[in-house]
């Protein structure tokens, strides 16, 4: 069974890259591009082991679906990485507090989408 | 004290100098009022004491002086009276005594027979007044007369007006009882030989047979040895003797009564004891006789003696009725209070006394003189003699050392007898007194201390000098009358009683009004003193409340620019002081309102700028994080799929444009986290997270990040510590790598040979990082510009030496926001040293 990642970003072009990384590394990588749609894809059996969330969005935003995850049983272990263009440290820091696993900040490498994936992976096993 | 004052208020300094410079005057004036009034009082207290103590000495003085020059005057005048009675009493016995001589020589003349001699005494007598009857007082202590005349003597009251001043009265002498005596008890005749011829007696005392008196054995008390004088008379010539008589003895000295005699122990039997006057009215008389003799004669020749013997009691009569006082007589004399007279002979010897044992007497069974009453001394020596008293009597002086001091014989006091004869009486010093005033046939007085009472005593020679009496001036003896002195001036003394009872009353009326006085001034005093604190402490209430009136007003102004001072500094910059006058006050306080207004305003506008400034600061922020935040979207697109790219494609052109696209876009990710990091500085938000940190592990790694780069270009990376550098620091590991990283990426990359030196010393409580290269250098024009913003950035693109132009100011402020400094040293083409230090907390 392949490794399966969703990515959730309102920016095509933010979901695509990560797409276009993760399947380099080897996962098989859906999208949503928003929160609500998100949550819905993550209801009932579905298969995904990690969750990159970008923050700022239209509609829920990442803290809000991560709070939403975290407070239903069934997704409060899944490994969720904030997928974010905030870069400074102290948001960094509240990201981790409200319930990620990992932070991934924008612009992404394959380095640091590796290790970001690594932590996050590691938190739950 | 200073500090004390510096603590005070305004006002309470105010206060304080009201209440300093006004009631401590007022309580000083009251003080000295206060004193004043103590001494005003104390000295009219002293004046009025004074003056009443010098009225009643004056008083006391004038009475004093009056009573004794009254007393004095009276006495006087007394003296003179009883002197004089004396004197006339004695003029009188002797005119008395010769007459008694006329009576014998005309006796004498007479034909001597029984008949011729009866005739002539037949109106021989004389009125004498007898005490009558007598008997005890049913108290027993005094006799009184048996029949009393119950009936007061009428007054009698001046007829004519005129006559009223001073008219005194005296009534008829009712109490006395006269009897007419003989005056002789016998007349004699007596033969040569001796015998009596004829006897006529007109008593019963002297025995009627005829007897030979020149036995004396035959005579009255075997005691009269006229008949042996009798041969010596010559025809006229008149014999007259002593007074004879036995003695009559006395238990008592003093009132006769049962109460004396159970004292003395004896039998209470008065009419055994002698006569004593009122002391003993019913005992036993002494019965005397005077015996005149002189020769009958016949045709030239004497034949024989005529003699008369004259009642002794007529002689005593002279002075038993007398009284030296107002009384003037008496029905009897009394010898106990004082005031009585007697006669004494020419030698001293008591012969008319109100006590008749008093009287010298003789012994009738021996016809000697009786013994007199003898001074203690003087009896013992003539007992211890062995002589017979006459003998004796003889050897010893008379009038030896008299004086009150010595004491009579207590012998004959218990056996009764008491005679006196003033020669031996050498307890009764007046004795001699008598005699010195009669021993040259005079009279006189003086006082004596006798019995407890001073006496007046007179003595006065009795001028009888028939006979033998003639031998001496004394003549027959002499009168004394004793009289109490305080008789005398019963007046003054009763007015010296009265003027005593005037001066007591009037002291006592001077002492009331002084004491009167004394608490009028207290009383005065006290409500004066009272008035004074009421008043002293109304003022000082006043004053003190005028005090605090005016400080407060003084004060309240302070107070409220204080109040009002105090308000705004605390932040109230809208309060605003009322104004309240014109004056100094309202200046200030109008000024202090203008101040508050520019503070105001400064505030206001301060406050703008503060607010305006934080809204940019938080503008600067926001659009910072979202500058960052968009900026990293594209950057993300365009980093990211060049990595891709750059990994994924084959062709080496095409690669190195992927390449480029990749790094010039991380360059430009540099820079915007370069000015992100800035901004922060520059915002205050920037926070350091100081830990315990390796320091050696943290170089170790930052140069491992640069050494890989510097050994392409050959250059030798080494790091040096200090060997005291300890192992941990507390700093913030992340900003130091950031500083570290700068500095040697920058040495790397301006070096193109030699070698790149990071050295830590450690020194106290100072780090000091060095990054030492044998680079380009920097010239002199750019060290000026070194850590200047995007100094390097004008030729970025173009040199080879990539860099976002911030790095050196980004380190440099982080090494200031750490507490260190960065300092650099270069020469240009021979290389750089940049270092900073680090104060470790």
């Amino acid at each position: 069974m392949s490794k399966r990642a969703l990515v959730v970003d309102d920016t095509m072009l933010n979901r695509k890259l990560a797409i276009a990384m993760l399947k380099r590394e080897g996962w098989e990588a859906n999208e949503a591009e928003s929160g609500e749609e998100a949550l819905a894809k993550l209801g009932g059996e579905h298969g995904y082991q990690v969750v990159l969330l970008d923050i700022k969005m239209p509609g829920m935003s990442g803290e809000d679906v991560c709070r939403t995850l975290r407070a239903d049983p069934r997704t409060a272990t899944l490994p969720l990485i904030a997928y974010t263009a905030h870069a400074l440290e102290d948001e960094q820091e509240n990201f981790l507090t409200i319930g990620f696993d990992a932070v991934l900040i924008k612009p992404i490498e394959v380095d640091s989408l590796g290790a970001a994936l690594k932590k996050a992976l590691a938190a739950h096993s | 004290m200073r500090s004390i004052l510096t603590r005070l208020g305004i006002r309470a300094k105010l206060i304080l100098l009201f209440v300093f410079i006004k009631v401590i005057p007022l309580l000083l004036l009251a003080v000295i009022a206060w004193q004043g009034l103590i001494q005003l009082g104390a000295q009219v207290s002293e004046r009025s004491a004074k003056m009443a103590t010098s009225v009643r000495d004056t008083v006391g003085q004038l009475s004093e002086v009056m009573t004794r020059e009254s007393v004095r005057a009276l006495d006087l005048k007394s003296r003179e009276l009883i002197e004089r009675l004396t004197t006339d009493t004695a003029l009188a016995v002797a005119d008395f005594l010769r007459a008694r001589d006329h009576d014998v020589l005309l006796a004498a003349a007479l034909d001597p027979s029984e008949a011729s001699f009866q005739r002539f005494l037949r109106n021989r007598t004389r009125a004498l007044i007898v005490p009558g009857t007598w008997a005890l007082n049913k108290d027993e202590k005094t006799w009184v007369p048996a029949n009393t005349p119950t009936t007061k003597p009428e007054e009698i009251a001046p007829d004519n007006p005129e006559n009223k001043q001073d008219f005194n009265y005296r009534p008829p002498d009712r109490i006395s009882t006269r009897e007419e005596r003989p005056l002789y008890h016998e007349i004699t005749f007596i033969g040569l030989d001796g015998r009596e011829k004829i006897k006529i007696s007109a008593t019963r005392l002297l025995p009627r047979d005829l007897r030979n008196v020149s036995d004396r054995k035959n005579t009255y008390a075997k005691a009269e040895t006229y008949f042996s004088e009798l041969k010596h008379l010559k025809p006229g010539e008149i014999y007259v003797s002593d007074v004879i008589g036995p003695y009559v003895r006395s238990h008592y000295y003093g009132a006769v009564t049962p109460e004396a005699a159970r004292q003395a122990k004896i039998p209470f039997e008065p009419k055994k004891e002698a006569y004593s006057g009122k002391e003993n009215p019913v005992g036993k008389r002494f019965q005397g006789i005077i015996r005149w003799a002189t020769p009958a004669v016949k045709n030239g020749v004497i034949i024989g003696y005529v003699t008369l013997a004259l009642d002794h009691d007529h002689v005593m009569s002279f002075t038993d009725n007398l009284m030296p006082t107002e009384a003037r007589y008496t029905p009897i004399s009394d010898a106990s209070n004082g005031n009585y007279a007697f006669m004494w002979d020419y030698r001293d010897r008591s012969i008319a006394h109100p006590r008749h044992q008093s009287i010298i007497g003789f012994d009738p069974a021996t016809g000697e003189y009786e013994t007199p009453w003898l001074e203690d001394s003087l009896y013992k020596g003539w007992k211890a003699s062995g002589k017979p008293l006459r003998s004796y009597l003889a050897e010893v002086p008379a009038f030896d050392h008299q004086s009150r001091n010595k004491k009579p014989s207590k012998e004959l006091i218990l056996a009764g007898i008491r005679g006196l004869d003033g020669r031996y009486l050498n307890f009764a010093p007046q004795c001699q007194g008598w005699y010195d005033l009669t021993k040259k046939g005079g009279s006189g007085s003086f006082a004596i201390l006798w019995s407890g009472v001073w006496k007046l005593t007179t003595a006065a020679t009795i001028p009888y000098y028939t006979g033998k009496y003639g031998k001496t001036p004394r003549g027959f003896g002499y009168v004394t009358i004793g009289a109490n002195v305080d008789e005398f001036h019963k007046s003054a003394t009763a007015t010296k009683i009265s003027l005593d009872s005037r001066v007591t009353a009037y002291n006592n009326q001077m002492k009331q009004a002084a004491a009167e006085t004394h608490n009028m001034i207290t009383s005065n005093m006290h409500n004066t003193a009272w008035s004074l604190v009421i008043s002293t402490t109304f003022m000082v209430g006043i004053v003190i409340a005028i005090a605090i009136w005016l400080a407060n007003m003084l004060t309240r102004r302070v107070t409220q620019l204080s109040d009002g001072l105090h308000k705004i500094e605390q932040g109230d910059f809208t309060h605003r002081i009322d104004k309240g006058s014109n004056d100094e006050m309202g200046q200030l306080a109008e000024s202090i309102n203008r101040m508050a207004d520019s503070v105001q305003n400064s505030f206001i506008q301060i406050e703008g700028a503060r607010e305006r400034a934080e809204e940019a600061n938080r503008m600067k922020s926001v659009f910072l994080a979202s500058m960052s935040h968009e900026l990293r979207t594209p950057l993300n697109g365009i980093l990211g799929f060049a990595e891709l790219l750059k990994l994924d494609l084959q062709d080496p052109e095409q690669q190195s444009y992927a390449d480029t696209i990749h790094s010039s876009g991380r360059h430009l990710l540099n820079l915007l986290n370069d000015l992100l990091d800035l901004a922060k500085i520059e915002a205050g938000r920037m926070e350091l997270k100081p830990v315990s940190t390796d320091v050696r592990s943290l170089i170790g790694s930052v140069a491992a990040i640069h050494r890989a780069h510097a050994e392409t270009k050959g250059l030798q990376l080494c790091e040096k510590y200090s060997h005291d550098l300890p192992d941990s620091l507390v700093c913030d590991p992340t900003r130091l790598s950031q500083v570290l990283n700068n500095l040697l990426n920058n040495a790397v990359k301006f070096t193109s040979q030699g070698i790149v030196e990071l050295t830590v010393e450690f020194d106290k409580s100072t780090v000091r990082f060095t990054v030492r290269d044998t680079g380009i250098g920097i010239s002199q024009e750019q060290q000026q510009r070194i850590f200047e913003r995007f100094h390097q950035a004008d030729n970025f693109l173009t040199s080879e030496q990539s860099g976002t132009g911030l790095g050196l100011a980004l380190a440099k402020e982080l090494v200031e926001l750490m507490g260190g400094e960065m300092h650099f040293t270069s020469t240009l083409g021979e290389g750089s040293s940049f270092f900073f230090t680090l104060q470790l907390s």
